[in-house]
């Protein structure tokens, strides 16, 4: 019978995790905690996709011609990154279960390279809304679209404002999947190296819900 | 409880599970956007949005592996949309129903 001199000793023939009795109760914890913190996110968008609600009913007819001034191609083609990107996550997720970590690391890589293209066409479709006029912001020239222009600013306040914070997500779950990628290689995770990959992508699978719901809301509402 | 948690949230799903899922993910894409482009005006947007609902769910149940969840995870999933209900749902009645003064 081993000697368990000290508290750490115990601790460890013990099975326990930091401060959980067992990779289990871990797991479960880790799961149930993140859940709770996208449905706090839920709220967090629920209440900006409220606010395009109601003054969608109030200004259909400026919101539907607004919405032309966007491109449905470059929305189309984020949109359908996005969705490829939340495949390779799922397959990062798989792999890392199967322990296949270089495997891991690929898929890692290729969704933060995924993240990449999708944050570099939303810019260049934000510089061409600069360029153009669409800033809805007082000294910058704003150059409504159609005849209301007030309307028209509620509309692309809201789109800023929505895709702008939904890129703010997208560029940390790009950093949690560089990071990943990058310890994943060094071999700097536990031995349970499946379960930050699950929740990181957890959180890229919610970045890619609340796209699906932006892309027809902004891009095709006036078709 | 916690045994039959680790059970199957530990199970990997296929590749082939994936992919369909991720290819129908794209389908839904190009029939959302083709709708955009009926002749028609009135509903589209809806339409537009019961898809996006369609593709949400195969990414929640699918890749957020959802269908093979816990109790105690649904329970977080379900109250995000209540509480978004409620939010929504009060607002709206609200702005919904308000008189202008003005008639």
């Amino acid at each position: 019978m081993p000697i368990l001199n000290t508290l750490d000793d115990q601790v460890a023939a013990s099975g326990a995790v930091g401060q959980f009795p067992d990779r289990m109760e871990e797991r479960h914890a880790s799961f149930m905690g993140m859940w709770a913190f996208l449905a706090t996110e839920m709220l967090f968008f629920g209440a900006l996709f409220t606010a395009y609600a109601v003054y969608r009913i109030h200004y259909g007819e400026a919101f539907t011609q607004t919405s032309k001034v966007l491109s449905v191609f470059w929305g189309a083609a984020n949109t359908a990154i996005l969705l490829v990107s939340s495949l390779t996550v799922a397959h990062a997720v798989r792999a890392s279960r199967l322990k296949r970590k270089a495997e891991c690391g690929l898929w890692l890589g290729t969704s933060a390279l995924l993240g990449l293209l999708f944050l570099g066409i939303k810019i260049m479709e934000w510089a061409t809304d600069a360029r153009e006029g669409h800033l809805p912001w007082g000294s910058l020239g704003f150059n409504p679209p159609g005849l209301h222009p007030e309307a028209e600013r509620i509309f692309l306040n809201l789109y800023f404002i929505m895709t702008g914070i939904h890129g703010l997500h997208l560029f940390i779950g790009i950093g949690l999947l560089v990071s990943l990628a990058v310890r994943m290689r060094r071999n700097r995770l536990s031995d349970a190296p499946e379960l930050p990959v699950e929740i990181a992508g957890l959180y890229w699978h919610f970045v890619d819900i609340v796209w699906i719901f932006l892309y027809p809301l902004f891009y095709l509402a006036g078709r | 409880m916690f045994s039959s948690l680790k059970a199957k949230m530990s199970d990997v799903p296929s590749a082939r599970t994936l992919n369909v899922a991720g290819l129908s993910l794209l389908v839904l894409l190009a029939l959302t956007t083709a709708v955009a482009y009926l002749p028609f005006s009135h509903g589209k947007l809806i339409i537009a949005l019961g898809i996006s609902w369609v593709k949400m769910l195969v990414v929640a149940l699918v890749f957020m592996e959802l269908r093979q969840a816990g109790k105690t995870i649904w329970v977080f999933a379900i109250a995000g949309f209540l509480w978004i209900a409620v939010l929504a749902g009060l607002t709206l009645a609200d702005f919904l129903t308000r008189i202008s003064p003005a008639g």
